[in-house]
């Protein structure tokens, strides 16, 4: 019987919408690599966090080297040779290596810090894992990859034995990543346990010896690396639920409304965030975008809305250049915009629902009175808010009612029957159910096969692969900021899909 | 049920939070500054009192006779009691007795009869009232400024600087345009202010969206700017004989007429000395087109859409950066108009001094005021009565009249801390409700 470093037993944690652990083992021997994947939202996080001592589970129990946590904090994690690296680092960029990873625990001589020995001990850190930092150097002249294994060294400076890795691949660049495999070999060939999270199946089967699977805060399955194939293990993480197919006729598609071609852009931290990506919407058809989250969706509806930049490449709705013009002049050319997080970008929650149904139409007739003041007329507006909430049976049905004190499914009915409701060339929706009751969801779905049956051009992007089956006409899978095919519905499946999206597969990558 | 009245509804609306909040902060301001008064405040006193407690502890009567000059006059520092004593007793009456004398003579100052004083200085008759409004007046402007950008979410700190900028743009409108009639030498002057003022909010607002710098930061930098600019054109405007560092005067057609001129005739007796003048007019008017504004307009519903949530609001095509320098603006322009009262109303010159801290008195006229252009108006009146009030007890009370600074501060603390009670009381009252369901 193999020993383990880490032992969870049945653990549950609820929050107030979701239960982000349910009855949850999770096992890991001493001095191997463990993976643990599964999508965003799957609950991973939430685990490593109960396990660092950040969250406290409603029920179970966590052993680390056989001895029970009580969980009272971080500290007693920490004590029991747990370190954790965090996605964020979290180092001063002023502050040497040195003086970053001793923060906090700085070796002393007569109360002065003793610079030197703190140094030699970093250094032979570095050597001994083979990370090849320079101790003296100042943080902020290094690279990214450097960076991290600064973080790295930190947790192995305060006698980490077991090391939880948070994606750490995910700001890496490729060469970096092989580099950084190197130095989890190293670590494990001297007697380190590492847990490594990530939702990359190649970097999976690169390095880990065993991986367990989250989905929906339970875990499907636990495997060893070796004796699994990236097929077995996509299926695991994007699940093979039962489909729940709406009905509707088959598409007939026309002319092109959306035509993209060639489009780069940026994420947040700068980094490119779509590469190239061309794709075509037609009148009467729903393009579904599938992709494990992360891999430029969000960053590809921002810019075709104008709420990002676009760095190359050309936006054409409707013979119409949009390319990076404002998100006013997209509206006005005729696209519609659900957008992923209805909280953020979707609504005003301190506004009544009314006020909320012509968010972005408001400065239009009937809803403005007299010209000279623009004087917001009401009574259309919410004439317009109780048409709305007739058709999508929001509830409650009171105009009046603040946007914040509604259901998120009823929220984002609203947000979908105010897009709808500007009869739109293009509709972009984006995971535009996610959180959304099961009622909801049917209704929403509805929506969507109406508006495709009105002539309309609609792009689906989402996270859920069922959704995209039941209602794609054409399947568009995203990987790292391409598009790396284009499938029928006919020739998907959740497999063949689940495989393209976390880059198994072999897809025809490119043109549509 | 229609007609029947809801306690428990009552105290779940908005209205009321929006009462209880402050005025549970001004009784314990007060409360807190009277604990100050008690404890700092002390002096030495021969009343009464102090006469009747040393007949008790067996002074001669001819020693008492002695102190009467005494009598009655207030001491705050023992030592000038005590040089007063060695005056009026010889020696050894001096060694015997001055101790019992001037433990009998200490007092405290009681809060209550301090507060007693400034609110009777400010309220016991109409030219107490007719001063609290004048006082009131530029202080709505400010705190409106400041409540208009918050509805855009925006701090600005920046009214003191916006307000000179008008302020000197006012009088500069005044003095320097002659030979006009005043029904448009008054509305230049006032659209000069406006301007100026725009213009040092804008510049707040176009650096936040161009260059991503916040507006906090710059306008307090601004604020510096603007006040040490006006003061530099102060001197270059300033009239070749005067020794007081203040422009020109205003032409007389710039110059706004003191109430009691329209109010004596119709028999509502005002002293001629009172300062309220038309300028309070401009600023309920201000308070009306605030409100008009963020009501009922596209403008206010984009500029609040913008504050509550720029990124739904961006997502809608409605252009933040565009709301944020307007709203900044007439934010800027709001405070600018501070100036009409102090120039065109009151002073009919530019002078640093009738300005000063005005703009930052608005910043907490519109945090009592909640952001409520209703609400700046109240706030605005309870900081003129304290001003009013409080030059009145450096005279009738040993408290200082600085004691009022102390007040509002204590009032601005205090409506954080009772906001985040009442917080609380309303949710634990929702969940109780939710409970009962």
């Amino acid at each position: 019987m193999a020993e383990y470093a880490v032992e969870i037993r049945n653990i549950t944690k609820a929050f107030p919408q979701v239960k982000a652990n349910d009855q949850v083992d999770f096992l890991v021997e001493r001095g191997e690599i463990h993976a643990l994947v599964g999508e965003n939202g799957a609950g991973k996080t939430t685990l490593v966090n109960i396990l660092y001592g950040l969250l406290k589970p409603d029920s179970g129990t966590v052993a680390v080297n056989n001895r029970r946590l009580l969980f009272s904090g971080p500290g007693e994690a920490i004590a029991q040779g747990i370190g954790m690296v965090h996605q964020h680092f979290m180092l001063i960029p002023t502050f040497t290596v040195t003086e970053n990873v001793i923060l906090g625990q700085e070796p002393s001589r007569l109360g002065f810090v003793a610079r030197g020995e703190a140094e030699r001990i970093v250094g032979e850190l570095s050597a001994q894992y083979g990370l090849e930092v320079d101790p003296s150097a100042r943080v902020e002249t290094l690279s990214v990859g450097l960076q991290q294994r600064i973080e790295i060294i930190k947790v192995l400076f305060r006698g980490a034995r077991i090391l939880i890795l948070d994606e750490p691949t995910a700001v890496l660049a490729p060469q970096e990543v092989e580099e950084f495999f190197r130095i989890l070999r190293s670590l494990k060939s001297q007697g380190k346990t590492i847990i490594f999270i990530t939702h990359k199946l190649r970097e999976v089967m690169a390095v880990s010896d065993r991986v367990t699977v989250m989905r929906r805060g339970r875990v499907v399955g636990s495997v060893v690396t070796g004796e699994s194939s990236t097929d077995e293990i996509a299926t695991l993480m994007v699940g093979r639920r039962v489909l729940f197919r709406v009905e509707r006729r088959p598409a007939h598609p026309g002319r092109a409304v959306l035509e993209v071609s060639g489009l780069e852009a940026r994420d947040n931290k700068n980094l490119p965030a779509l590469r190239r990506v061309s794709l075509a919407v037609r009148e009467g058809e729903i393009l579904g975008v599938a992709g494990v989250e992360g891999n430029g969706q969000s960053e590809l509806v921002e810019v075709l809305t104008g709420l990002r930049r676009a760095t190359a490449g050309r936006i054409v709705l409707d013979k119409v250049d949009i390319t990076n013009s404002s998100p006013r002049n997209i509206r006005e050319s005729g696209s519609g915009h659900i957008p992923e997080d209805r909280h953020r970008r979707g609504l005003v929650l301190e506004y009544s629902l009314a006020l909320n149904t012509v968010l972005g139409v408001h400065y239009r007739r009937p809803f403005i009175k007299r010209f000279i003041f623009q004087v917001m007329n009401l009574l259309p507006i919410k004439a317009k808010a109780a048409r709305l909430i007739r058709e999508l049976d929001i509830r409650p049905p009171d105009p009046d009612n603040q946007a914040g004190n509604l259901s998120g499914g009823n929220q984002q009915k609203l947000v979908v029957a105010r897009e709808l409701d500007q009869d739109p060339k293009l509709l972009i929706a984006a995971q535009p159910t996610r959180g959304v009751d099961v009622g909801s969801i049917e209704l929403i779905h509805k929506r969507l096969i109406q508006a495709r049956d009105a002539g309309k051009a609609v792009l689906l992007v989402s996270a859920d692969l069922e959704e995209i089956l039941s209602l794609a006409d054409r399947i568009a899978v995203m990987y790292e900021g391409r598009i790396v095919g284009v499938l029928e519905p006919e020739e998907a499946s959740e497999e063949k899909l689940g495989l393209m999206m976390t880059g198994g597969g072999a897809g025809h990558a490119g043109q549509i | 049920m229609p007609g029947k009245y809801n306690w428990a509804r009552f105290i779940r609306s908005r209205l009321f939070v929006s009462l209880l909040a402050p005025l549970l902060a001004v009784v314990m301001a007060f409360a807190a500054c009277g604990l100050i008064i008690l404890i700092f405040i002390t002096g030495y006193n021969l009343d009464a009192q102090a006469l009747e407690r040393l007949n008790r502890a067996n002074v001669p009567p001819g020693i008492i006779h002695r102190l009467k000059p005494l009598m009655d006059e207030d001491f705050s520092q023992k030592e000038a009691f005590d040089k007063e004593l060695r005056k009026l007793l010889d020696n050894q009456e001096y060694r015997h007795y001055s101790a019992v004398i001037t433990e009998a003579s200490f007092s405290r100052e009681n809060p209550v009869r301090v507060f007693n004083e400034i609110f009777k200085a400010a309220l016991k008759d109409r030219n107490g009232w007719g001063n609290v409004l004048y006082r009131a007046t530029p202080l709505i402007l400010t705190g409106l400024a400041v409540a208009l950008a918050v509805q855009c979410g925006l701090f600005n700190i920046g009214g003191e600087g916006q307000m000179v900028m008008g302020g000197f743009a006012i009088a500069w409108a005044g003095f320097s345009l002659t030979g006009l009639p005043s029904f448009l030498h008054i509305p230049l002057c006032i659209l000069a202010g406006f301007l100026a003022g725009a213009l040092w909010g804008g510049i707040a607002g176009y650096l936040k969206t161009a260059r991503g710098v916040h507006e906090v930061v710059t306008t307090i930098m601004l604020n510096w700017i603007a006040v040490a600019l006006t003061q530099y054109l102060t001197m270059a405007f300033k009239p070749g004989e005067s020794w007081i560092p203040h422009t020109h005067a205003i032409a007389d057609s710039a110059r706004l007429s003191r109430l009691w001129v329209y109010l004596n005739p119709l028999g509502i007796a005002f002293p001629k000395s009172n300062l309220l003048n038309t300028a309070l007019l401009l600023s309920l008017a201000a308070v009306a087109a605030v409100y008009f504004i963020l009501k009922k307009t596209r403008l206010g519903y984009e500029i609040k859409a913008v504050g509550f949530n720029p990124s739904a609001a961006e997502s809608a095509g409605i252009n933040v950066a565009r709301n944020t320098v307007l709203a900044m603006a007439v934010s800027g322009g709001l405070a600018g108009l501070a100036g009409v009262n102090q120039v065109m109303g009151y002073k009919y010159r530019f002078r640093y001094g009738i300005f000063e801290s005005l703009g930052f008195d608005g910043i907490g006229v519109a945090f009592i005021g909640r952001n409520s252009p209703f609400g700046v108006v109240l706030a605005a009146i309870l900081f003129g009565i304290l001003d009013q009030g409080g030059l009145a007890i450096d005279v009738s009370t040993r408290v200082p009249r600085e004691i009022v600074l102390v007040l509002k501060a204590f009032i601005l603390i205090f409506v954080v801390l009772s906001g985040e009670i009442t917080k609380r009381m309303m949710k634990r009252i929702k969940k109780q409700e939710e409970e009962q369901k």
